[in-house]
């Protein structure tokens, strides 16, 4: 064979396997867990692009997660440390690229009966989360620029310290957010904006720490809890349904009698807030 | 502290990672009778491995087959073109693997590390399977880009030959002259573009009405700054040309018809020489090293063709000012002292008026008396 075949044939071959090698882009990982003990673990969820959906399950299984993703940008992450009691999911990207294919995806379920302290960093990611009844110590989630959606259509039968929300550029919505049984709530809407229904089972009161920028925001809470707003505002318009000034709070008629009570506190710039008592 | 992976499950996965490609999904056969598992054996078996009720063995590894696990497995269980599957009483205190298949865990089964099974290989692809980096598709990508710079540039180039080839000549004219000028100005003046738009802008704020003009003066800034680079670019792609095909013809003999089209022939060889370097860089964009030594290569020889282009289009004013023409003039300057009074048109010949004709006085000739 001549030098020069030779290497015309190498070449070749080079080429048709490393087309056999790239011909793979997205591929499929599952990983899960079984559950042994409900011992409360800390679970931080990362996501950088694509579709996420979060489910809670009665499986013998502390977790399960089934991802389509581009092996060439992003690697999968799926680490437990059983001392520290840490659970560590979702994608890392490699090297900062973002990944040109836009149907990735993430399906995660997560036990019921464990304890969690949840912490979801989203990126710019299409998210629905059923957190219904899972057992939810601490809430944290940083949509980023992910059009995120949760809800809690079941009571959490643990009573939660703290629901933290930041929404950057995307919009977030929460229904049924009582049924979180967390009587302290921080929502940071960035210029996404947010729609919060406080539907579901009132157990206690809350207390709602809301700062709103360039987003509009819609507040929905049911007509037999009371609710008082104390808002700083500056070039917002605060549009208020059936709330009376009284000192320098509004609040509803039925403020003195209910049984259950929403504060909310926080600032608004440039944004629009509107309360909606039905 | 997340567990140390096994070196059994290392070789497992980086032979997966080498086979993966190749291999297709098969369905599982039944385990023969002779590789059931020994007791504290750490078995590597082929079609298939079944470790039986009380057995308990270490990591176990099978290639294409799949896994029962009836017994206990102290350590990882890894199979590759196969499904895993932890039956009632079974149980793997390490971790459940399974690469193109599945691991299942019946009711009554035991898993202590993770379960995970994928299509493929996790991660980017080792070098053993794939020896570059990039695949035939940015190659590819890579030399369309630079065939499409080849072509717009002949295109530009076409044209300027077209509606402005004098400029073209002023411009080379200057670079031929002195190449270290030309270069040393260029540099210059790619570092002044910006003051110079932005003393623009500050010069057309202070006169207030001039405002409204800061826009349109930073787009025609930096079109004039483009303009001339391109067109230095161009000037150096000809004299490289040129040269490179032989023969150097003048200005006046380069107008002609034949001569215009030996002119784009040359701009067109002079750009490709340029190109040439980042076509290379180009065909190699699946071997890193090269691609990244062509590519550096070719930027500097382009920086500095354009550089001097730039600073040769600058010290001919983009052309308008002929490097030979000034030179003559200097010349004829300095051997001809002229009085302003003087004309070389001899005395007794009255110049024509340039604007229309003198009319002449008609002579008066004095009235007769009879």
């Amino acid at each position: 064979m001549s030098p020069r075949l030779t290497a015309l044939t190498g070449l070749a071959s080079l080429g048709l396997l490393a087309s056999a090698a790239h011909a793979q882009e997205l591929r499929t990982f599952e990983a899960s867990r079984q559950l042994h003990d409900s011992v409360a673990t800390t679970v931080c969820v990362r996501y950088g692009a694509g579709h996420l959906s979060m489910r809670p399950t009665d499986g013998q299984q502390l977790y399960r997660m089934e991802l389509h993703y581009d092996p060439e940008r992003v690697q999968p992450i799926h680490t437990f440390d059983p001392v520290a009691r840490r659970l560590e999911l979702g994608v890392r990207n490699d090297g900062g690229h973002i990944s040109h294919l836009h149907d990735g995806s993430m399906a995660l379920e997560l036990a019921r009966g464990v304890p969690l302290d949840l912490t979801l960093e989203l990126g710019a990611t299409k998210a629905e989360l059923d957190l219904s009844g899972l057992t939810l110590d601490k809430l944290r989630l940083d949509a980023g620029a992910s059009e995120s959606e949760a809800r809690f259509d079941v009571p959490n039968p643990h009573p939660m310290r703290r629901l933290d929300i930041q929404v950057g550029a995307a919009r977030f919505r929460g229904a049924d957010l009582a049924n979180a049984n967390a009587p302290l709530v921080s929502v940071d809407a960035g210029v996404g904006g947010v729609d919060l229904d406080f539907g579901g089972h009132w157990t206690q009161d809350i207390d709602l720490d809301l700062q709103v920028a360039l987003g509009g925001s819609t507040i929905r809470v049911p007509s037999d809890v009371g609710v008082r707003v104390e808002l700083e505002r500056a070039f917002a318009s605060f549009d208020r349904d059936g709330l009376r000034k009284r000192g320098n709070a509004w609040v509803s008629d039925n403020w003195d009698e209910a049984a259950h009570h929403l504060v909310v506190r926080g600032s608004a710039a440039f944004g629009r807030l509107t309360i909606r008592h039905e | 502290m997340r567990r140390c992976m096994s070196r059994p499950l290392r070789l497992a996965l980086a032979l997966a990672a080498a086979l993966a490609p190749r291999l297709h999904a098969q369905q599982p056969s039944a385990a023969p009778a002779d590789t059931a598992a020994r007791p504290t054996a750490s078995p590597v078996a082929v079609a298939g491995l079944v470790v039986p009720k009380d057995a308990r063995v270490d990591d176990v590894v099978v290639l294409r087959g799949p896994i029962d696990v009836y017994g206990t497995v102290n350590g990882d269980a890894v199979v590759v073109s196969g499904d895993l599957t932890i039956h009632s009483g079974g149980r793997v205190t390490g971790d459940a693997v399974s690469v193109l298949g599945h691991v299942r865990l019946l009711d009554g089964g035991a898993v202590g590390g993770t379960l995970r099974s994928m299509a493929g290989t996790e991660g980017r692809h080792t070098e053993a399977v794939s020896p570059v980096r990039a695949g035939p598709e940015s190659t590819m990508h890579a030399l369309k880009l630079v065939l499409g710079w080849l072509t717009v540039l002949i295109i530009i180039g076409l044209g300027v030959l077209v509606t402005a080839s004098p400029y073209l000549d002023g411009v080379a004219e200057a670079f031929e002259v002195s190449f270290a000028r030309a270069l040393g100005v260029g540099i210059v003046g790619q570092m002044l573009v910006l003051p110079a738009i932005l003393l623009a802008c500050v010069a057309l704020a202070l006169t207030v009405v001039g405002v409204l003009a800061i826009p349109l003066a930073i787009v025609a800034g930096i079109i004039a700054a483009v303009g001339l680079l391109t067109l230095g670019f161009l000037a150096v792609a000809f004299i490289t040309g040129r040269s490179l095909l032989g023969g150097e013809r003048g200005p006046t003999r380069r107008r002609a018809t034949s001569a215009r089209g030996e002119a784009l022939v040359a701009l067109s060889v002079g750009i490709g020489v340029y190109l040439s370097v980042w076509l290379g860089s180009a065909a190699l964009t699946s071997v890193p090293a090269l691609a990244v030594v062509l590519r550096t290569i070719a930027l500097a020889t382009t920086w500095v063709a354009a550089t001097a282009g730039f600073g040769a289009a600058l010290i001919s004013r983009a052309g308008t000012r002929s490097e030979s023409a000034r030179a003559a003039r200097q010349a004829a300057g300095r051997t001809t002292e002229r009085s302003p009074y003087q004309s070389g048109v001899p005395g007794w010949q009255t110049p024509t008026p340039v604007h229309g004709v003198v009319a002449a006085r008609r002579p008066i000739v004095p009235p007769t008396h009879d």
